[in-house]
């Protein structure tokens, strides 16, 4: 109790005085102090509130601009250019990443001993490299798109002044196939010939920016997905060409040109039915992955762009056009004037001396007074509306930058050597374009339809449009297979087992001061098989010497083209003539039958619609066959047939054409031979 | 009045303490992000590098597949394109009955 008592605070009224007048005193100053730092601390607080007004909605936005400057960058990239490829897929451009190699020559410490990496990595003379380096200049280029392996040693040598930096090049793996036709894109990346500069549009790949964020060293951040999501690559294209048929193509013109000591040549392969060119070949070839090395005579397509004179191959459509209006039939006969016509003070010659010929052997021998005479008949008006018709004078609507229109005068300004000359392919002015559009009319039953280049994406095309009567095209062409297939002047195309129509050409060029000279312009043109064309090939081979006859210089780039690319596509007849000894072990009847076999084809091995290929479930007959075609027929259905005789041509079968497999099996099969030469 | 004063000193106190919880939240969120930028960017890089080289050897093996390489290939090992008399056609022989055979060299 007395300590409570001790503890208990004394009242105020009972302290001493001087001791409670000290204490009040205190109470008082530390309340001044209290106030004095809450005020202080109030007026921060205000202060610090202000700034931050100020900072953040007075001064907001520009400050914001300034800090978004320090850390927020655009960027631009460059969309991949499309690429380009062939009508199976494979690729015929692509663009890829290279490294190029620039110097600040003012940064670079030591240029001898950067001159010294330089030039080893890059194959360079030193000295060259060492002049670059020296250069008063801010930024040189050492070495534009190098490869990898020198790119990667200059990187790693760090060299100062010496940078690298990230380029695109465009890339043909093919080399110089359809060259002229693909073309190729600038440093730039930007198109400057063929396809390339006429699909630029689409193959070209887009710009775009988008915010990066940079730190304190200048690195890009991509912090999240704002405008990457934009698809700016360029479109890839897929043209028609075939890429095995296009070095078919180029290589026998290539043997065509070198042959026959020619200036160039010129071929295309379409396939008739839906007018898409397999092949467009050049020659001499330019390589566009090199396009720096080359002429610009060389970039540019002649196909598209050479108007010339195509001689013979003309006289077709003046057939075509007379029949059509009735001036003639197929066996009307004109004078041929023994091989020598004056007509106007001009005179026409033949190579050789005809008398009367019908129109089909004027086709056939190709008689340049005949078809004069057919063109007389028919008359300039007529004759310039079928031309027109056909396209001639006219560019094709291919998408190609360049392409000609050719040379076709009005009809007015004809005379009557002209309307002669254009019978038979002098003084008009086509391209190879033309011509073989207008070929395939008279495959495609006298209908002109487009040619086509691009498979994808589809482009607009012209409508069809009947020029001649069917039955007119089929006799003409009927005319060009006795070109081929008789004694015309065509022979040269022949190929075993199929039938090839066509039509030689051999104009002769104009001069540059006037006249005609002595160079000439040969040229094939024909249909694969003629009775049912699946493929159209034209050949032109520019001033071939000493021989310029078409049937002669052209024709057998025609027939190479057509065995290599039908064995390509797995379609080349395997037929011959039957061997005699077949028919030795045969009895009458029964060689009657195998002949009449294989002078219809049923049974032609090989041949595109064998009968014995269609697998109907019974036993084929596979008489005529050789033995081995014959003995993988019967294999495919698990029978080994037993083979009598000797030879290498079936002249007899067990069982019969016609059984059932299940009973060959039971009874076995006999197949007896006769001898025949070696044909597989 | 105290009790009303407390009340008000514990919401300031919380509403300090979330706000510091929260800010350190938003600054921890921010380093990890920068971190993920880094990391991405460098992965971003290597894709990069890796289509570049793919699209490269791609260009190569074309160019190996080229049909100029493959007849010179063809000439070292005596192959030449097949000429009359030389072509077989095999059907597939699990081919549907009917549907037409694949040509062949």
């Amino acid at each position: 109790m007395r300590a409570r008592k001790a503890n208990k605070p004394l009242p105020a009224s009972r302290l001493p005085k001087a001791r409670t007048l000290r204490l009040g005193a205190a109470v008082d100053g530390s309340r001044v102090r209290i106030v004095l730092v809450a005020a202080l601390m109030g007026l921060a607080w205000l202060g610090l509130l202000g700034r931050a007004y100020w900072v953040q909605v007075v001064d907001g936005p520009r400050l914001a601009s300034l800090a978004s400057r320090q850390h927020v960058a655009s960027e631009y990239v460059s969309g991949e250019r499309g690429r380009i490829y062939d009508r199976a897929g494979h690729l015929l451009a692509m663009s890829v990443e290279f490294k190029s190699i620039f110097a600040r020559p003012l940064e670079v410490e030591n240029p001898r001993a950067a001159a010294r990496v330089l030039a080893n990595a890059l194959s360079r003379p030193y000295a060259e490299v060492l002049r670059r380096l020296t250069e008063r200049r801010k930024f040189v280029w050492i070495a534009r798109q190098v490869g990898d392996k020198a790119a990667s040693v200059v990187a790693d040598a760090s060299l100062s002044g010496v940078y690298l930096t990230t380029e695109y090049a465009r890339q043909y793996p093919d080399r110089h196939l359809a060259g002229q036709l693909i073309g190729f894109v600038g440093l730039d990346q930007k198109g400057l010939e063929g396809v390339e500069k006429a699909f630029d549009g689409l193959l070209a790949g887009r710009e775009a920016s988008f915010p990066v964020q940079r730190d304190a060293s200048g690195r890009r951040l991509y912090l999240d997905e704002a405008g990457r999501e934009v698809d700016i690559d360029g479109g890839d294209l897929h043209l028609t060409i075939d890429e095995h048929v296009q070095f078919v193509a180029e290589e026998a013109l290539q043997a065509a040109v070198r042959d026959n000591e020619a200036k160039s040549g010129t071929c295309l392969v379409v396939d008739v039915a839906s007018g898409e060119i397999l092949a467009w070949a050049e020659y001499p070839f330019f390589n566009p992955n090199t396009y720096r090395d080359s002429s610009p005579a060389q970039w540019r397509s002649r196909i598209a762009g050479d108007a010339v004179e195509p001689g013979s191959t003309l006289k077709a459509f003046v057939v075509a056009a007379a029949l059509q209006e009735g001036v003639c039939d197929r066996d009307s006969l004109y004078y041929c004037e023994n091989g020598r016509w004056r007509i106007k003070g001009a005179t026409i010659n033949d190579t050789h001396k005809y008398k009367w010929l019908p129109v089909h052997k004027v086709l056939r021998y190709s008689s340049n007074i005949g078809a004069a005479k057919i063109g007389e008949g028919l008359g300039v008006p007529k004759y310039y509306e079928y031309l027109s018709n056909l396209g001639f004078g006219r560019r094709t609507g291919l998408p190609l930058p360049g392409e000609s229109r050719g040379i076709l005068r009005e009809p007015g300004e004809w005379t009557d050597v002209d309307l002669a000359a254009a019978s038979f392919g002098q003084g008009v002015g086509v391209t190879a374009l033309q011509l073989a559009r207008a070929y395939l009319c008279l495959a495609n039953d006298g209908v002109l339809r487009p040619l086509r280049l691009v498979r994808s994406p589809e482009v607009e095309r012209e409508p069809d449009r009947a020029v001649f009567r069917p039955e007119v095209a089929r006799q003409v062409l009927a005319m060009l297979r006795d070109v081929v297939m008789e004694d015309g002047t065509g022979t040269a195309a022949r190929i075993e087992g199929l039938q090839i129509g066509g039509k030689t050409g051999t104009a002769q060029k104009a001069e540059p001061t006037g006249g005609y000279g002595k160079k000439y312009l040969a040229s094939f043109v024909g249909f694969v098989p003629v009775d049912r064309p699946r493929f159209y090939i034209q050949v032109m081979v520019d001033e071939p010497q000493p021989s310029h006859y078409g049937g002669v210089v052209a024709a057998p780039a025609f027939k190479e083209i057509a065995v290599k690319s039908l064995a390509y596509l797995g379609e080349l007849p395997d037929v011959g003539p039957l061997p005699a000894a077949a028919m030795e072990v045969a009895g009458d009847a029964e060689n009657k039958r195998i002949v009449h076999k294989f002078e219809v084809g049923e049974n032609a091995a090989g041949s595109v619609a064998a009968s014995a290929d269609r697998d109907d479930g019974r036993v084929p007959d596979v008489v005529g066959y050789s033995l081995r075609r014959a003995v993988a027929l019967f294999a495919r259905r698990g029978v080994m047939p037993a083979v009598r005789g000797e030879g290498l041509v079936v002249a007899r079968q067990s069982p019969a054409p016609g059984g059932s497999w299940e009973k060959a099996r039971e009874q076995g099969c006999v197949l007896w031979l006769a001898r025949g030469d070696e044909r597989s | 009045m105290v009790r009303e004063n407390s009340g008000f000193i514990l919401g300031s106190i919380l509403a300090v303490a979330a706000s510091l919880v929260l800010g350190l939240t938003l600054v921890w969120l921010n380093i990890e992000r920068m971190d993920m930028a880094y990391g991405l960017k460098q992965l971003q890089t290597e894709i990069d590098k890796g289509e570049a080289l793919s699209a490269k050897l791609g260009v190569e093996r074309d160019n190996l597949m080229s049909p100029y390489r493959l007849r010179r290939k063809a000439e070292e090992y005596g192959l030449a394109p097949a000429g009359q008399g030389q072509v077989r056609r095999m059907p597939d022989p699990d081919a549907r009955p009917g549907a037409q055979a694949g040509g062949g060299n």
